[in-house]
């Protein structure tokens, strides 16, 4: 199996990352050799909603943006979720040809993922019909994926030390009677983005196969065409953990 | 409870229709005329339309062209892989298109999947009845759900397509 690159990305606007999202699929389907890669970052607060966007009118977006979060329409799956500091945000990048998977068996080892993660910290986690994971009633990582002719983009976002207040003006991901958790929060004590992002990883190379991955922290790099640049074309030194 | 129905060929590019009931058992009078049954070995087969003729793309669609009307959806394969779907977004009735531009957007409970043109031209119709029931995608995705249809402008657009054949060999190089 190809190796996944893996890039941590810090605190980036919703919008930024959408625009890298997009290079980045073009990437993907315009070159044959493209990497698979795996972003990964956190947000400013930000609310977003999928391709049934119509379901969220003027009143919801200007509530919303009220509050201080930025308000994005997007073309995932998925409805409403919120997206916001402490909250470990990962986009994978690639052709699901490329492993052998179908955008089901994708979510699924997403999934499986997340929910080996959070046994690593004593956590039952589990899948429900609704897609994401869960701890007993609440949902501890939301998924929302799209797919372009089998690239995919967009991906998972895990509740580290997210303020969970935020979600407290939306209905999360449209699922009435539900919650919304955090590992901090079932945990009692604080667990950071940087705590798990390494674990994280480990856990996803086990799940995709990806023997090693190779990683840079790109958190200094202030422009979306430095980032583009470096991410594409490999001008960087190789950090490991 | 168990029912079928055989679809003659009356022409040489339409071939016959076999549906299975959702117990998979096929019922056949026999010329004594009591009813033998027997499980079949595949899975539903599609029906076309007659006389057209059916083209697929790289991207899990089928195409069906008829008097330079594509009509277009996407392939069992394809929803097999999808998953669930929840949502369909329609093209609008009149716009053009070009071929490769985004038409649709399938979303199933997993992930939101872009729905490419196979051709240009003029859409002239989208299947309302995905707005209220996408779940027809699933189950009857090359006949039932189909999605919208072009005029199409430019004939030599079918000529990248795929016919049915390698299109199979397609779907078995990738799994």
């Amino acid at each position: 199996m190809a190796q996944f690159r893996c890039f941590y990305l810090g605190k980036i606007r919703y919008a930024n990352a959408l625009k890298l999202q997009q290079n980045l699929t073009q990437w993907q389907l315009k070159s044959p050799n493209a990497n698979p890669i795996l972003l990964m970052l956190q947000h400013d607060p930000v609310y977003t909603v999928g391709l049934r966007s119509s379901e969220y009118d003027e009143n919801d977006e200007s509530r919303l943006s009220a509050l201080g979060a930025d308000f994005v329409r997007t073309n995932r799956g998925g409805l409403i979720t919120f997206h916001g500091p402490g909250q470990l945000v990962v986009y994978p990048i690639f052709k699901l040809a490329d492993f052998k998977l179908g955008i089901r068996k994708y979510v699924c080892q997403l999934e499986a993922t997340i929910i080996a993660l959070c046994e690593r910290y004593e956590l039952e986690a589990m899948r429900s019909p609704h897609t994401g994971v869960w701890i007993g009633n609440n949902k501890v990582c939301a998924m929302g994926i799209n797919a372009r002719r089998g690239v995919t983009s967009h991906g998972l976002a895990l509740n580290c030390n997210t303020d969970l207040e935020w979600f407290n003006r939306i209905v999360p991901c449209g699922i009435h009677g539900k919650g919304v958790t955090s590992l901090s929060h079932e945990l009692s004590r604080d667990i950071t983005v940087e705590h798990v992002l390494p674990h994280f990883l480990e856990h996803f190379s086990d799940v995709f196969k990806s023997e090693s991955l190779r990683f840079n922290d790109l958190s200094d790099k202030t422009t979306l065409s430095d980032l583009c640049d470096v991410i594409t074309e490999e001008k960087f030194e190789n950090l490991n953990f | 409870m168990a029912s079928a129905r055989l679809v003659n060929v009356v022409a040489s590019k339409a071939f016959k229709s076999i549906q299975y009931s959702r117990l998979g058992f096929l019922s056949i009078s026999q010329s004594n005329g009591s009813l033998k049954s027997f499980k079949p070995h595949c899975r539903r087969v599609h029906t076309t339309h007659l006389l057209s003729e059916r083209l697929f793309t790289k991207d899990h669609e089928w195409i069906s062209i008829e008097n330079g009307i594509a009509t277009f959806g996407i392939t069992d394969y394809a929803q097999e892989k999808l998953g669930e779907v929840v949502f369909c977004e329609l093209p609008e009735v009149g716009v053009e298109c070009d071929k490769d531009d985004v038409v649709a957007v399938v979303e199933s409970v997993k992930a939101a999947s872009d729905i490419f043109a196979p051709v240009s031209g003029e859409v002239t119709s989208a299947n309302e009845i995905l707005s209220t029931s996408p779940g027809i995608i699933n189950t009857s995705p090359e006949d039932e759900a189909w999605i919208a249809k072009i005029k199409m402008t430019n004939d030599s657009d079918k000529d990248g397509l795929l016919n049915e054949s390698d299109y199979k060999k397609l779907i078995v190089s990738l799994e």
